[in-house]
């Protein structure tokens, strides 16, 4: 697999394996700084297609959601319907919690309030693979916790996902892990 | 002076506002900059540049145009990224702006200096370019710009409800199956065909494509939706060029036709400047 950016080429050749068959098949990527943990998950949506081994993926990226226009998130929800979604039933509870937020411009919103409307975005579009890249940055402890429950029950939901995470949480022990080794030139999948 | 305007020219005055509009918006949504516009990120300089081509070595506009067309095109699809292709996607956009502002200053520069040589040698020079008017506008340009509006929006009706997805962020858009790499470019080489579409026939119209936007977000519905913003603002920008332009022709300052790009020049020149003195102004990387 070759991986390319507008500059160079940063990846030549590697090989992984997942059994997505597993029934908790949500693996934690861990690795330091800079060795390429949000650049493999770009890689696995590669010539970013929405389908990975014929399932529909969701990429949450670090970027803050910045509509240029006066969007709320009820907005957002309004025009998605017109598009192919995939509503997950965690979607009510989480739209619920933020609520209150949810008639705000998007463009008004703190790093972490916009950072609840990605997920929230990414609930309501839903998927069968999860990619979630750094999903906790912004958010304060009582939505990390929130946050982490949401993750426990997509894994139990039998979704696969690839979490990059740095901090612990309480289902880190329940997650795979996935090293990733400066440069991407070493990835190892360890189970359990 | 007559008091009727022709109606070619007035056709002219809309399409020319209906590309700077669009431009704009296109630029912004690209590159997730409200101060993204092709004034801003050198594609007036690289139009004038054209020009001055045009002038001097005899080519007709329209082939020029074809050109250019062509060479953006290659920029921005072939298989092996250009340079130009690269400086685009992989440096940040404020370095952008900051490259496309230095480049209109230079050719800014090479006009003026050209301009004086012209003008010591008595020979002809097409000064009145860098502030664009509807004065001298014929037939093959009306042609042109018709075209290109009809192209450019048989794209933007066919694209709207991806534009609109597209406008919350690439990533955003990517997961829902639209491929933005793709929208981006396109629009971006939209923007530039018909901002250097503009140029070569009504000249320059410094900071339209910035102001105009800007404007158009004020109004609630079109804040709200970026289709509409497409799809409306044009017509808007258009109506609102012509009605510049009417009143310039209209009333003379002492015998004389303000160009419509000049005032355009002074008033989009405080519109950045504000943009960019604004406290809550959120630029995006």
């Amino acid at each position: 697999m070759k991986i390319q950016t507008a500059n160079e080429f940063f990846i030549k050749d590697i090989s992984f394996k997942f059994d997505l068959n597993l029934k908790d098949s949500f693996y934690l990527i861990h690795g330091e700084n800079g060795s390429g943990k949000s650049s493999f998950l770009r890689l696995l949506q590669k010539n970013r297609k929405t389908y990975f081994m014929g399932k529909k993926v969701y990429l949450l990226d670090q970027k803050r959601l910045s509509p240029l226009g006066a969007h709320t998130l009820d907005d957002l929800l309004k025009k998605l319907k017109k598009f192919e979604y995939k509503q997950s039933p965690l979607f009510k509870d989480f739209y619920l919690r933020i609520k209150d937020y949810a008639d705000i411009e998007i463009t008004k919103l703190s790093g972490g309030q916009n950072q609840m409307v990605k997920i929230c975005l990414m609930l309501f579009i839903g998927a069968d693979y999860y990619f979630l890249d750094e999903p906790f940055q912004y958010l304060d402890k009582n939505n990390s916790v929130f946050l982490e429950q949401i993750i426990e029950k997509l894994t139990s939901e039998n979704n696969f996902g690839l979490l990059v995470e740095h901090r612990k949480f309480d289902c880190n022990h329940r997650l795979n892990s996935l090293f990733v080794e400066k440069s991407l030139n070493h990835i190892e999948v360890c189970n359990g | 002076m007559d008091d009727v305007i022709d109606l070619p020219r007035l056709l002219c005055a809309f399409f020319a506002g209906a590309f700077l509009c669009l431009s704009g918006s296109f630029t912004q949504v690209s590159l997730r900059n409200p101060l993204a516009a092709p004034s801003t990120l050198g594609i007036d300089g690289l139009g004038v540049l054209g020009v001055l081509i045009c002038f001097f070595l005899g080519i007709p506009s329209f082939y020029l145009l074809l050109f250019l067309c062509g060479s953006i095109g290659l920029v921005f699809f072939t298989k092996n990224k250009t340079r130009a292709y690269k400086v685009y996607y992989g440096v940040n956009t404020n370095r952008i702006i900051l490259i496309g502002l230095s480049f209109n200053l230079l050719v800014g520069a090479i006009f003026s200096l050209l301009q004086f040589l012209m003008m010591a040698f008595n020979l002809d020079f097409p000064s009145s370019i860098w502030f664009g008017n509807f004065k001298f506008i014929h037939s093959e340009a009306l042609l042109v710009l018709v075209l290109l509006f009809f192209l450019a929006f048989s794209f933007i009706y066919k694209n709207a409800e991806k534009l609109e997805v597209f406008s919350f962020g690439d990533q955003f858009a990517q997961n829902l199956n639209i491929d933005s790499e793709q929208i981006k470019k396109m629009i971006l080489c939209i923007a530039c065909v018909l901002n250097i579409a503009v140029i070569l026939y009504c000249g320059v119209f410094s900071f339209l494509g910035l102001l105009l936007p800007h404007l158009l977000r004020l109004i609630p519905c079109i804040s709200k939706s970026f289709k509409l913003e497409v799809l409306l603002g044009p017509i808007i920008g258009g109506a609102f060029l012509m009605l510049i332009d009417s009143l310039c022709y209209l009333f003379p300052v002492y015998g004389a036709e303000i160009p419509a790009g000049m005032i355009f020049s002074v008033l989009g020149a405080i519109a950045l400047l504000v943009l960019l003195l604004k406290q809550n102004i959120t630029i995006n990387d």
